[in-house]
């Protein structure tokens, strides 16, 4: 089921065409990875999902009703540009968030408590927001964004800034959520996180979406026929015909297939007398798909 | 609704709670107690309504005594040879006032027949003043020229004379009371003045901070920018309505003291100018009484409530355009040039608001308090002269006209203002915005 279906939006700033007819759907539960290079549109397409900017033209349907400013009680969202007021305290700070979007005083002040216990940051309740370092406070407005349990959670570069262990804490909040159901888009552009945590991308270049899809379907949409082969240590030579060899060494081998299929290529190595260790297909990373596609969608 | 009571009372308890607001709260009356002498100083300088004075000696006495012409040509005396101006005669009269020595003037002590002084217009302070100097200077000439001549003894040669003021039409001019509506005025006019000065600025600085500090994002994604807007206006006048009470309850206390004191200020005014009479005088008794007894004249209730109305919308006014400079700003640099437009109409009020009280019927008074830019400084200033009530809701109207104009540009600007980051925005560019 989609829980946010984006169709045909488009916003212009003066001449600007920030976002040009874009056109995509969120499943309800799902990690949802929005990619670009910086200046691509996503900034303006979140805005606009978070009712801060509201589409030139284009509907978008959130929980399958039109969007509404209503909805953004239901929605969370951490800007990559955070900041909290300064002088306020921890708690003072994450109970006003809670009211602002729609808690009750008494759920956000237990909600508030909550979660500082949950991160175990108890003790910093009392503190101000500029007498915390930059990963405290990064954990801070984590929680104001997740205070009012929204169903729709959008955060754009949710580790930046972080050491290793907050990574981790932020990134078993972020799978926790989702496994309570809770839709997640996430904006990045480090793509070995993409790999690791979104079920799904889209990308945008020069406001337009230029791919869109399951990431697994789209590793495999873009794969090109590359494998590694690990064999017992031999001292022949190979000489494949129709086969590309890209790396070699005595125990390895990087091949690209071209046309042939994984069973005509893996007859073909076992006939040569090669004692197989370990036979893999080497998917693209989104890294990768990222590149390629932003450069030929640029050259375009 | 819920979410802009929210943010009013963050804004308002955030500042009440901090100690620069308890300080200014309870210091800022005793600097108010030293504004008299800098308005009875200021108001020294010239009036544009009364010019030519008339002076008419029945008594005769003066007829060798020159009465001298403001230095600056202001203001200038004539002797009247005739016995007699009627009534008639002085209304078509180029003179704007009228100096009456009576008959049986008595050199020694004027109480009983008082010198009158009757003006087309209301004389201001500054021109009462004045016309004070002249004739006890001439006076005291007067009494130096009989006590040579053996035909004065035993005179006090500095008591002061009585002069009384008239206008023209409406006869007793109180001028007692046009001491205190001066005072009163100047007060309430720079107190307005302040409050908008301090508070818009402290708008600015939140809606910056809320900008630089990145916090914005956030906020608008739950909450319209037009209530945030509006609740950090109505948080941050609160915060003003909070010391206004404070210092009105003061001010109540010290109510007591306040008309002595005052007179006593007035008095140290006078000496520090250098006049030849009045120095070193103790308080004369029925001078104080009858500005004790002018304090019941002056409607303090229904000063008040203009005051009020007139501090909310100037403040509102003001407010929505200081949130719009804030929402712009980038940097502190940056929103101080963008303040300029805002900050001169302010102290051009505050400038013309001097001459309006010296001269509370003029055209700069009349105009003043009829702009809505200059109107919240200038006609709560005017109240205590009683100005015509289709004036002051015709000031009214316009005020609240230009407010709802101004919001709507000002909420325009401030919408798209809080979404740039890290970009100088330039005055083409809000023109741009404004008529998109």
């Amino acid at each position: 089921m989609n829980f946010l279906s984006i169709e045909h939006v488009s916003k212009k700033f003066g001449d600007y065409k920030a976002n040009d007819d874009i056109s995509l759907s969120i499943q309800k539960g799902k990690i949802f990875g929005l990619l670009g290079p910086n200046g691509a549109g996503k900034t303006t397409l979140i805005r606009m999902i978070t009712r801060i900017l509201l589409p030139d033209s284009g509907t978008i349907l959130f929980d399958g009703k039109p969007h509404n400013d209503k909805h953004t009680e239901r929605i969370g969202y951490m800007p990559e540009e955070r900041g909290l007021y300064k002088n306020m305290k921890v708690y003072d700070h994450l109970v006003y968030l809670g009211k602002l979007k729609g808690l009750s005083a008494a759920d956000a002040k237990a909600k508030t408590l909550q979660w500082l216990q949950r991160l175990e940051i108890e003790t910093w309740r009392d503190k101000k927001i500029e007498e915390l370092s930059k990963g405290m406070s990064q954990k801070v407005q984590f929680i104001g964004t997740v205070i009012h349990e929204p169903e729709l959670l959008i955060l754009d570069e949710p580790f930046s800034g972080l050491d290793p262990i907050n990574s981790q804490i932020i990134d078993e909040e972020i799978h926790r959520l989702k496994a309570e159901g809770k839709t997640i888009i996430f904006s990045t552009h480090r793509m070995e996180q993409v790999d690791q945590i979104c079920d799904e991308i889209g990308l945008i270049n020069k406001g337009h979406l230029i791919l869109h899809g399951d990431v697994t379907e789209l590793k495999n949409r873009f794969k090109q026929s590359i494998f590694e082969v690990k064999f017992v240590e031999s001292k022949d030579t190979f000489d494949f015909s129709g086969l590309e060899i890209v790396e070699q060494s005595a125990k390895h081998m990087v091949l690209k297939a071209n046309e042939k299929s994984n069973a005509e290529l893996l007859r073909m190595l076992l006939d040569r007398g090669l004692h197989i260790t370990s036979f893999q297909e080497i998917l693209p990373t989104v890294q990768q798909i990222f590149i390629q596609q932003v450069n030929s969608s640029s050259h375009a | 609704m819920r979410k802009i009571g929210f943010i009013i009372w963050r804004e308002y308890s955030t500042r009440v709670k901090t100690k620069s607001f308890l300080f200014t709260t309870l210091l800022a009356p005793l600097l108010f107690l030293g504004l008299p002498i800098v308005t009875i100083l200021l108001t020294k300088s010239g009036s544009d309504s009364i010019k030519q004075i008339a002076i008419e000696d029945k008594s005769g006495l003066f007829k060798d005594i020159p009465f001298a012409d403001k230095e600056d040509g202001s203001l200038y005396f004539k002797k009247t040879n005739s016995e007699n101006i009627s009534n008639t005669s002085f209304k078509t009269s180029v003179y704007d006032g009228l100096v009456v020595i009576p008959s049986n003037f008595d050199l020694k002590n004027s109480g009983r027949t008082p010198i009158t002084f009757i003006s087309k217009k209301r004389a201001g302070i500054g021109v009462r003043d004045y016309i004070d100097k002249t004739i006890n200077k001439a006076v005291l000439k007067l009494r130096f020229q009989h006590f040579a001549q053996n035909s004065l003894v035993d005179v006090d040669f500095e008591k002061e004379i009585t002069i009384n003021y008239e206008r023209f039409e409406s006869g007793d001019d109180k001028s007692a009371f046009v001491n205190l509506a001066s005072v009163i005025g100047y007060l309430t006019g720079m107190l307005i003045y302040i409050t908008i000065t301090i508070y818009g600025t402290m708008i600015l600085r939140g809606v910056m901070e809320e900008k630089t500090n990145r916090v914005m994002e956030v906020l608008i994604s739950s909450v319209k920018p037009f209530q945030l807007m509006f609740g950090k206006i109505i948080g941050v006048g609160a915060v003003g309505l909070t010391q206004f009470s404070v210092w009105i309850a003061l001010l109540f206390i010290g109510n007591l003291f306040l008309a002595p004191l005052l007179l006593l200020i007035g008095v140290d005014a006078n000496g520090l100018s250098g006049a030849p009479s009045g120095m070193n005088s103790p308080v004369d008794q029925s001078e104080m009484q009858a500005m004790m007894m002018s304090l019941k004249d002056v409607h303090f209730g229904w000063i008040g409530i203009g005051v009020l109305i007139y501090f909310l919308l100037g403040f509102f006014l003001y407010g929505t355009m200081f949130a719009a400079v804030g929402a712009v700003g980038n940097d502190e640099t940056n929103a101080q040039s963008l303040t300029l437009p805002i900050m001169l109409p302010i102290i051009i009020a505050f400038m013309m608001m001097i001459t309006a009280l010296n001269d509370p019927e003029g055209r700069v008074a009349f105009w003043g308090s009829i702009i809505p830019f200059t109107s919240p400084v200038i006609m709560p200033a005017l109240l205590a002269y009683q100005p015509p009530f289709w004036q002051i809701g015709l000031s009214l109207l316009l005020l609240i006209l230009m407010f709802i104009l101004i919001t709507y540009f000002a909420g325009k600007i401030y919408r798209i203002g809080v979404l740039m980051y890290g970009k100088k925005i330039s005055f083409k560019e809000i023109f741009h915005w404004l008529i998109q």
